[in-house]
C-alpha cells in the first residue's frame, strides 16, 4: 500500500460514520433516517491523498442502493466531506454490511502500518484507538444490529426448548462424526480396517523407525519415501502400519484412490484377468491408483507372470508419483525367488525392519488393543499376558477371548481367568511345524547361507556354531526329537552338547532381540513348508 | 391523471402485490401502492425494499400521471366493489374512484417519496413452472424463519456435476432435491429466500405461465422475475451456506422401510399426545417391526405398531420431532419411505422410495431416558 493512498480501519470508518450520522439525523426525518441511513452504513473509506477520498456505502438491497444514490447522495457526501476534510467520492455497494466489515477486518491485519500514517489526520482523535484496533471488529458491528454470524463455525440456531431438544445438524460433533463415518465407509470399501490407525499403534524402539516412515508417507504420499518396504516377523505390526497409512491418507483427502490388496489377492486377480482376457481392466485399475498398498508381497515371488505384471505396474505408478507401500515377512534380498529387477526396485526405496515387540511394547500393545476393545485389563495382568505371548496377533486373540468370557459368561477379569485363557491360547496358537529333521537343517543352512554339510560337520567357526545350535534347538523344541537322536544328525555329537546348545539358544533369545527374530523367522518359514 | 380500469383486473393485480405491501413500515410511504398511468397502460407496484412486485394492468388512460395510494384501504375497497369498469381520477392530493354506483375519495401522498425500483441486469435462468413448484414442494418447507440468519431462510441452488441441487435447512433438518436439469458449467450458486420463492410460485399458478425466467444480478444482489404481466424483485441472499453435503449420513446400522400411509396415520394419532411435549414421538425399532409411541404428561400415551415396516440391522430406539417426519411425508407423497439410522443421536437419512431425487436428513431428539 502506498503512503499516499490508505484504507482506514474498521474502527476509524465507524467513527467517521457515527459523526456523519449525527449530522444526517438532524437533517432528515426519523423515518427517512432509519430507513435510508441506518441500514446503509459506510463500510470502507480510502484516503487517496490529502484532498480526495473514496467512500463505500453498503446497502442491503438494490432498492436501498438505487434510491440512496438518487435521493440522498448529496446529503451523505456533504456529511462525509465535512468529517474527513476531503472530497469524497461515494461508491454504492450491495451486500451484508457485517460481511463487508469482516472483509475489512481481514485485510486490516495485513496493513496495520497504514493506520499509523493517518492517525493524525482524523479529528477528533479517536478514543482508545489502539485498543479498539487490537480487538476484532466484532463488537463494533453489533451497533448495526447485525451480529456477525457465528454461524461460520457452528450453525446452531437459538432453540428455546430446554430439554429434551433436537440436536444441531451442523454442530461440530455432527460434522466430525459424519466425517468419521464417511472416512470409515471409504476405508471399508478399500478394504482397510478402520481400527488400524496410527492412534492405536503402540510405538517403541523396535518399530519407531517404521512408525515414523509410515507417518511421513501417509502425510505426503508419493513424495516422502517411495516405495516404502516394511518387513518383519509375524505380528510385529506391518499390516497395522499399512492400514494406518491408508486410513490416514483417506482422512487427509477422501478423494485419493487407494488400492489395498494382499500379495495373494493380487496374484489371484492377475490370474483371473488373464484367464478372462481382461488384462486391460486390471491394468487400468491398478495403474490409476494414487496409493498402492500390497501386504505380504513375498507371495508373488517365484510366480513369473505375476512378477512381470507387478513390475510394470510398479514402474507405471512410480513414474506418476503414486505412493507404493509393501510389506513382507523378510527383506527383499532374502526373497530367493524374487526377480532381480524387482528386488533392486524394492531396495531402491526405504526398507524398514520391524523387530519383534519387546516385553514393554507387548504390554503397551495389549493395553492399547484392550482399550479399543473396551476391555479393562489391569496393568499387572497385562504384564502377565505380555510375558507369555510373543506376537501382537496373539495378543489380539487373547483380548477377544477375554472379552467373550466377560461379555458372554459375565466373568470378571481375574488372574485366574487370564491364566486359564493363556493356557488354552498358547498351546493352541503355536505355529505347528511338521517337517523332517533334514528340512530343518536345510532351512537353517539357507537362512544363514551356509552349506548343510558344514552345519552337520565338526568345524567350529562362530557363524557355523550359531546356525548349528539353532538347528539343534528347533529339532528339540519343535520336533521334540530326543537329544541323542539330534546328536546323531550332527556328526554323532553327545546329548549333553545338544542340551547345552538348546539352553544357550533359549538364553540368547531372551537377551538378543535380533536373534529372537531370526529364530521366529525360521519358524515361520518352517511352518510355511509344513504339511 | 385519469384512467379507466376493470375492477377484476385491478383486484387481481392487488392480490399479486399483497405480500409486497408491508403493514407497518418505518417509511410510511411503503404501505402505499405506486400507481403509474402511462399511454401504454397502468402499472401498480409495491415493495418493502426487500421484496417488490410490479403488475401491468390493461387500462385506458385519458391523462397520464403517477400517484401513491394507501395500500390497505385500496385493496379493501377494490375487493368489495362489484365487477365492472372503474374510473380513477386524481387531482390535488385526492384520488376519486368511481364505480357504477359508488364514489370514493382517498387522500394520497406525493409519488416523489416512493422508492424507485432497481434496474436488474445479469444472467438469465429459466425453469419450467413445474420445476419451480417442485423445488418449493420438496425443499421449501424446511427453511428457517429466523431473519437474523438469512442464509437459512433461503433455498440453495447449487449447480453440480449431477445436475442442479436445491437444498434447504433450518439447522435441525435438511432437504435436498435434485432437479433433472442441465446447468451451465460456470453457473454460480444462488441463495433465494424461500418465502419470496413461494410468492413467485403462488403468482405463477395464477398467471399460468409454463416457463419462468429470472435474471440474477450478482452486483446488485438482486433477482428479477418476469412472469407474464407480473414482475417480481427479490434479493439474492449473501453468505456461506452450511456444509450440507458433509452431514448427509453414509453409514447405517438400522434401516427401515415404512408404508407411508401407515406411518402417517400413526404419527397423526401420536401427535394428539406429542403436541404437549415438543412433538416428540419415539420409535422402538426391533426385528419384529417398529413401535411408535408418544406421551403427554397430562393426557396419556399412545402406542402403535406401524404395519408393513421392513426392518434390517440392529434394533434402535430413537425419537423425532413428529412434524419433521410429517412434513417429509406430505412433501413426497411416496408409497414407501426409507429411513437409514445409525445411533439414537446421529442424523437420520430419509428417502422416498418412489422418488430418488429428494433426500432428507433429520436430527433426532435428545431424550432423557
Amino acid at each position: 500500500m502506498s503512503t499516499s493512498s490508505v484504507g482506514l480501519t474498521t474502527a476509524q470508518v465507524q467513527q467517521i460514520w457515527k459523526q456523519a450520522c449525527a449530522e444526517l439525523q438532524l437533517q432528515l426525518s426519523p423515518a427517512v433516517y432509519s430507513t435510508w441511513i441506518v441500514s446503509n452504513p459506510l463500510t470502507h473509506m480510502m484516503f487517496l491523498d490529502e484532498t480526495q477520498a473514496l467512500a463505500t456505502i453498503t446497502s442491503p438491497t438494490a432498492f436501498h442502493s438505487t434510491n440512496l444514490k438518487k435521493n440522498l447522495h448529496l446529503q451523505i457526501k456533504n456529511a462525509l466531506d465535512k468529517h474527513t476534510g476531503r472530497n469524497c467520492n461515494i461508491e454504492y455497494k450491495i451486500g451484508d454490511p457485517s460481511i463487508a466489515f469482516a472483509h475489512n477486518a481481514q485485510s486490516e491485519q495485513n496493513s496495520q502500518h497504514g493506520f499509523e500514517s493517518i492517525k493524525t489526520d482524523i479529528t477528533p482523535p479517536p478514543i482508545e484507538f489502539s485498543q479498539r484496533n487490537d480487538a476484532s471488529a466484532f463488537p463494533e458491528m453489533q451497533s448495526f444490529g447485525q451480529v456477525l454470524p457465528q454461524a461460520q463455525q457452528s450453525y446452531s440456531a437459538s432453540n428455546t426448548s430446554v430439554s429434551p431438544r433436537v440436536g444441531d445438524l451442523f454442530s461440530e460433533q455432527t460434522l466430525s462424526s459424519a466425517q468419521t463415518d464417511r472416512i470409515s465407509a471409504i476405508s471399508r470399501k478399500v478394504g482397510l480396517r478402520s481400527d488400524y490407525v496410527f492412534e492405536t499403534f503402540a510405538v517403541s524402539t523396535t518399530n519407531e523407525m517404521a512408525h515414523a516412515a509410515a507417518t511421513a508417507v501417509s502425510n505426503r504420499p508419493g513424495s516422502a519415501y517411495n516405495p516404502l518396504f516394511l518387513y518383519g516377523g509375524v505380528g510385529v505390526g506391518k499390516t497395522h502400519l499399512m492400514h494406518a497409512i491408508g486410513n490416514n491418507i483417506i482422512k487427509n483427502d477422501p478423494n485419493k484412490k487407494i488400492i489395498y490388496s494382499t500379495g495373494e489377492e493380487f496374484t489371484n486377480e492377475i490370474v483371473h484377468a488373464i484367464r478372462n482376457k481382461k488384462a486391460n481392466e486390471f491394468k487400468a485399475k491398478y495403474r490409476s491408483a494414487d496409493v498402492l498398498l500390497i501386504d505380504d508381497i513375498q507371495f508373488i515371488a517365484g510366480k513369473n507372470a505375476v512378477q512381470e505384471e507387478f513390475f510394470h505396474t510398479f514402474n507405471a505408478l512410480t513414474k506418476q508419483l503414486s505412493q507404493i507401500v509393501l510389506t513382507s515377512d523378510r527383506p527383499p534380498h532374502e526373497m530367493n525367488l524374487l526377480e532381480d529387477r524387482l528386488r533392486s526396485r524394492f531396495e531402491a526405496g526405504l526398507m524398514i525392519d520391524i523387530g519383534q515387540p519387546s516385553f514393554e511394547l507387548r504390554t503397551a500393545i495389549l493395553l492399547v488393543k484392550a482399550k479399543a476393545a473396551r476391555v479393562d485389563i489391569p496393568i499387572e495382568l497385562a504384564k502377565t499376558i505380555a510375558s507369555q505371548v510373543e506376537s501382537a496377533r496373539k495378543i489380539e486373540g487373547i483380548i477377544t477371548s477375554i472379552r467373550s468370557e466377560v461379555e458372554l459368561k459375565r466373568r470378571s477379569i481375574t488372574p485366574e481367568l487370564i491364566e486359564e485363557i493363556l493356557r488354552v491360547e498358547i498351546t493352541e496358537k503355536r505355529p505347528v511345524i511338521k517337517v523332517t529333521p533334514a528340512e530343518i537343517i536345510r532351512t537353517v543352512a539357507n537362512h544363514y547361507k551356509l552349506k548343510q554339510s558344514a552345519i552337520k560337520g565338526t568345524r567350529r567357526s562362530k557363524p557355523l556354531v550359531t546356525a548349528r545350535h539353532i538347528a539343534m534347538y528347533l529339532l528339540k523344541e519343535d520336533l521334540s526329537l530326543p537329544l541323542t537322536e539330534i546328536g546323531k544328525w550332527f556328526s554323532g555329537r553327545d546329548h549333553t552338547t545338544v542340551l547345552h546348545a538348546v539352553r544357550k539358544i533359549e538364553k540368547e533369545m531372551i537377551l538378543d532381540e535380533q536373534f529372537h527374530q531370526d529364530v521366529s523367522a525360521l519358524r515361520m518359514t518352517l511352518a510355511a513348508i509344513s504339511r | 391523471m385519469k384512467t379507466h380500469v376493470l375492477q377484476e383486473n385491478l383486484q387481481r393485480g392487488l392480490t399479486y402485490l399483497a405480500k409486497a405491501i408491508p403493514s407497518n413500515p418505518q417509511l410510511p410511504v411503503l404501505s402505499s401502492v405506486l400507481f403509474e398511468a402511462t399511454k401504454s397502460g397502468v402499472i401498480i407496484s409495491a415493495t418493502d425494499l426487500y421484496f417488490g412486485v410490479r403488475v401491468h394492468l390493461q387500462a385506458s388512460v385519458d391523462t397520464e400521471g403517477t400517484i401513491v395510494i394507501p395500500g390497505k384501504q385500496l385493496k379493501e375497497l377494490i375487493s368489495s366493489l362489484p365487477n365492472g369498469k372503474l374510473t380513477l381520477e386524481y387531482s390535488e392530493g385526492t384520488l376519486q374512484i368511481k364505480s357504477e354506483k359508488t364514489k370514493t375519495k382517498l387522500q394520497c401522498q406525493s409519488a416523489e417519496d416512493y422508492p424507485q425500483f432497481p434496474q436488474v441486469e445479469g444472467e438469465t435462468y429459466t425453469f419450467s413452472s413445474e420445476e419451480l413448484q417442485a423445488i418449493d414442494k420438496f425443499v421449501g418447507f424446511s427453511t428457517s424463519t429466523d431473519q437474523a440468519r438469512p442464509v437459512l431462510t433461503s433455498i440453495l441452488f447449487e449447480p453440480t456435476e449431477k445436475g442442479l441441487m436445491t437444498v434447504s435447512t433450518d439447522g435441525f433438518r435438511l432437504s435436498t432435491y435434485k432437479v433433472s436439469k442441465n446447468v451451465k458449467g460456470d453457473a454460480e450458486k444462488l441463495l433465494l429466500q424461500a418465502k419470496a420463492l413461494q410468492e413467485v410460485n403462488r403468482i405463477v399458478k395464477q398467471v399460468e405461465e409454463t416457463e419462468i425466467s429470472f435474471i440474477v444480478s450478482q452486483e446488485l444482489k438482486q433477482v428479477y422475475f418476469s412472469i407474464g404481466d407480473v414482475e417480481i424483485y427479490m434479493r439474492l441472499i449473501e453468505g456461506e451456506y452450511p456444509p450440507y453435503e458433509k452431514i448427509i449420513p453414509t453409514i447405517f446400522t438400522t434401516e427401515v422401510e415404512f408404508q407411508a400411509s401407515e406411518l402417517d396415520d400413526n404419527i397423526k394419532r401420536a401427535m394428539i399426545f406429542a403436541r404437549d411435549s415438543s412433538n416428540i414421538i419415539r420409535f422402538a425399532i426391533t426385528e419384529e417391526g417398529v413401535e411408535i409411541s408418544a406421551t403427554s404428561p397430562s393426557l396419556g400415551t399412545y402406542t402403535g405398531q406401524i404395519a408393513g415396516s421392513k426392518v434390517s440391522g440392529k434394533h434402535l430406539e430413537i425419537a423425532f420431532n413428529a412434524k419433521y417426519v410429517q412434513d417429509i411425508l406430505k412433501a413426497v407423497q411416496s408409497e414407501t419411505v426409507w429411513m437409514g439410522m445409525s445411533e439414537s443421536l446421529k442424523p437420520v437419512l430419509c428417502r422416498p422410495s418412489d422418488f430418488p431425487a429428494a433426500e432428507y436428513v433429520i436430527m433426532p431428539f435428545k431424550v432423557n431416558e
